[in-house]
């Protein structure tokens, strides 16, 4: 699996889900801690909500143990598995637009017409993120958060690599307008990773 | 550079993540306010994205996780082993011959409803295919006994075709006179029994019986061949021509005692 020049050996994903099937607890415990931080990155940054994001999580990893059979063992395991997240995003999504909005929601997602609230420089991208497309948040989180490149990122989002390319122009020319309309100074302090 | 340029390049180095280094860039953004903005827009984008955290789940997560598939110190739930994917290949390799055979049974059917559907017979035939009808010779004590009947009465039901031979004399059996004032309907009955008649007869096999009530005709001759299933059709028909022609022929009447 190569992750934009990341290269990931895939026989040890195999050892490791072999280890799973045979019902080993502390193997699959061992995967879910391999793959928690992209698994969870991605349901948060999807779902703008820490509690929703780790339900999710758990919902992701516990459908992918019972799938864990139907896996290919000569495809890359990280693609599979987001794949299942941003499906479980999506119909998580889906519901929550069905249903009231729960008040802790409403506390936890920073109102984008306070343009007062100064916000560091990621909760202000969280922001801008919450304000576009579902498909053009979710390439963006996959090729900048999780650093997919785009072959896979159009077989997690079931589209061509041309129309991934594209929503990703869009996503960011979005992006970059709603960081401008609220006035954000690149100077302002923070922490570069 | 132009504008197009400028935002393709922008995408671009925005990816390799030297936005900043690119000069004829930032000399293009300063020349031109709406790239300009775009410009401002995206470095602030990038210092946003350089920004992102990384988000980590609860400590127990995977504590958690596995505690849902089954209790603590027992083993998981085994699912079922690691299997290939349902292979494509029987798809792919099926896929030009059902197409092929996707093309020929839509011909098929095609041919089989154009052939279904054409012009029952021509309208032209060789004159000695052309049934007529001509009135069988009746014997002397049923003719006279039908003296007291009008003419059409008489010779309606003894209609009988023939391949032609002999001269067509039904025309003789409608002779003009009296009938022409009888009321509409009758004559409307009329020229629709005459009508069924001749339908009847391009039906009825040359050297057919009369039709009567109850009667079977001769067995026909099976046909040959495998368009047989159409001569069947046609002598299913048959007998459905024969009751709408005795009902025209109940209406001729009945319109000839309304008429006295």
């Amino acid at each position: 699996m190569v992750l934009r020049g990341l290269e990931v050996s895939v026989s040890d994903e195999g050892e490791l889900v072999r280890g799973c099937l045979t019902g080993n607890a502390d193997a699959f415990r061992a995967f879910v801690q391999r793959f928690q931080s992209a698994v969870f990155g991605l349901c948060f940054r999807m779902l703008s909500h820490r509690e929703d994001a780790e339900d999710v999580a758990q919902e992701v990893f516990l459908r992918a143990y019972r799938s864990l059979g139907q896996w290919d063992s000569a495809r890359p395991l990280k693609p599979w598995l987001l794949t299942i997240a941003a499906n479980r995003c999506r119909t998580w999504l889906l519901s929550r637009k069905r249903r009231d909005l729960p008040a802790e929601f409403a506390e936890n997602v920073a109102d984008p017409s306070a343009g007062s609230t100064r916000l560091d420089l990621a909760e202000e991208l969280q922001l801008a993120l919450d304000g576009i497309r579902e498909e053009y948040r979710l390439c963006f989180v996959l090729y900048h958060l999780n650093e997919l490149n785009l072959a896979d990122i159009a077989t997690i989002v079931g589209s061509p690599e041309g129309t991934v390319k594209t929503w990703l122009r869009r996503a960011r020319q979005e992006l970059a307008e709603h960081l401008q309309r609220r006035s954000i100074l690149p100077q302002v302090t923070h922490e570069l990773r | 550079m132009n504008c197009a340029d400028f935002e393709s390049r922008l995408n671009d180095e925005f990816d390799s993540a030297n936005m900043r280094q690119a000069v004829d860039l930032a000399e293009h953004a300063a020349q031109c306010a709406a790239c300009r903005a775009t410009w401002d827009g995206f470095r602030l984008l990038s210092e946003c994205v350089g920004a992102w955290r990384r988000e980590t789940p609860d400590a127990n997560l995977a504590d958690a996780v596995v505690f849902a598939l089954g209790q603590p110190g027992e083993p998981l739930p085994q699912v079922s082993p690691i299997e290939a994917r349902p292979s494509t290949e029987s798809t792919r390799k099926w896929g030009p011959l059902s197409r092929t055979l996707t093309a020929a049974a839509a011909v098929f059917i095609l041919a089989s409803l154009a052939f279904v559907f054409r012009p029952a017979r021509p309208l032209t035939q060789p004159d000695s295919q052309v049934p007529v009808a001509v009135l069988p010779e009746v014997p002397q004590g049923v003719a006279d006994a039908n003296e007291d009947r009008p003419r059409e009465a008489r010779h309606t039901k003894n209609l009988v075709a023939t391949n032609g031979d002999s001269p067509p004399q039904a025309a003789q059996s409608r002779s003009p006179g009296p009938e022409t004032d009888r009321v509409p309907y009758y004559d409307l009955a009329q020229r629709a029994a005459g009508a069924l008649g001749q339908m009847a007869m391009l039906v009825l096999p040359a050297d057919a019986a009369p039709s009567t009530a109850g009667e079977r005709h001769p067995a026909e001759p099976p046909a040959e061949g495998p368009l047989h299933w159409m001569d069947d059709f046609e002598r299913e028909l048959k007998p459905v021509g024969r009751s709408l022609g005795n009902a025209f022929d109940f209406l001729w009447r009945a319109g000839e005692s309304a008429d006295g």
